[in-house]
């Protein structure tokens, strides 16, 4: 199966998902930014990476996972792809998930300081923040989504 | 094969687009349209299902938001991680000038009319866009 694990730009709760569900980091301890930042892409993508579906890796179920920065979208953006998905007679193959839900306003603004308006040193203590207070969010919409994914595998 | 007519919105210029394509569009009355300017199913993001063409292929059409080129890309690299091709599903990306203009027009609230003034002035637009859109269709059947 293909999880795809999406938010705004695809650069910092979508990734600690991803991480999370591919066990890169603790779900038990909230991580510093210095862990944060060795995750791949990890408040580290450019404008050119919106709309690009980027692996992550593949977890012990040997399911891919993917994230992808949707701008502002909202959840419709999921379901264009479960629709195309759907069409391709491939629904069952592939679960999207919405991560901005669990963002708050620290990793909002911290995210847009530090991605869009270029200033890294002053939006990533924000973001930082953000991210340790909406870590066991993240972690809860992990452990939905494995959850989500054993019973689809059930189904099948 | 399935042919996907991709717009900012999937029921303004790509839906007439995917009609042009089939050769269903009578008329400029785009109100006889299935699903013309149909805010419910534009904000549930699937494609909306046409007809099938001559060749027997499924033609759709479907709204991306207002950044055409990033929905595009999305679509292409998901088809790829899905192990299928432009041989399987053909993206037409219909692109007009008013196209941002027609996608703010959706957005108007309903308690203020929005779902009438989004029709009035959608037909208007897409009346004077129309030979755009037929270019657009052309410029795929060759």
């Amino acid at each position: 199966m293909k999880i795809i694990y999406h938010c705004f730009g695809g650069s910092h709760s979508s990734v600690l998902a991803a991480a999370l569900h591919l066990g890169l980091i603790d779900k038990n301890k909230v991580p510093g930014m210095s862990e944060m930042m060795k995750i791949p892409y990890f408040d580290k993508t450019t404008n050119a990476d919106f709309g690009s579906i980027r692996l992550m890796g593949i977890d012990e179920y040997h399911n891919e996972i993917y994230v992808l920065g949707k701008k502002n979208l909202g959840k419709r953006y999921g379901n264009i792809l479960m629709g195309i998905a759907e069409i391709l007679g491939v629904k069952e193959e592939l679960l999207t998930v919405d991560c901005m839900s669990r963002v708050n306003w620290s990793m909002k603004i911290g995210g847009f300081t530090s991605r869009r308006m270029g200033w890294v040193s002053l939006g990533r203590p924000v973001l930082g923040k953000g991210t340790e207070a909406a870590f066991l969010d993240l972690v809860n919409l992990v452990e939905i989504t494995r959850m989500k994914v054993m019973k689809k595998v059930q189904v099948r | 094969m399935k042919i996907v007519f991709l717009g900012t919105t999937g029921v303004q210029h790509s839906l007439i687009a995917a009609h042009i394509y089939l050769g269903q569009l009578g008329s400029e009355d785009f109100r006889s349209l299935e699903y013309f300017c149909d805010l419910s199913k534009e904000s549930s993001g699937f494609p909306i299902f046409i007809g099938d063409d001559a060749r027997g292929n499924q033609v759709y059409s479907l709204g991306v938001g207002k950044d055409l080129q990033m929905g595009q890309k999305t679509i292409e690299n998901l088809l790829t991680i899905l192990g299928f091709s432009s041989q399987d599903l053909m993206l037409r990306p219909v692109s007009i000038k008013a196209e941002r203009l027609l996608a703010c027009l959706g957005k108007i609230p309903r308690y203020l009319g929005g779902t009438k003034i989004n029709l009035f002035f959608s037909i208007i637009i897409l009346r004077q866009e129309l030979a755009a859109i037929k270019e657009n269709v052309e410029q795929f059947c060759n």
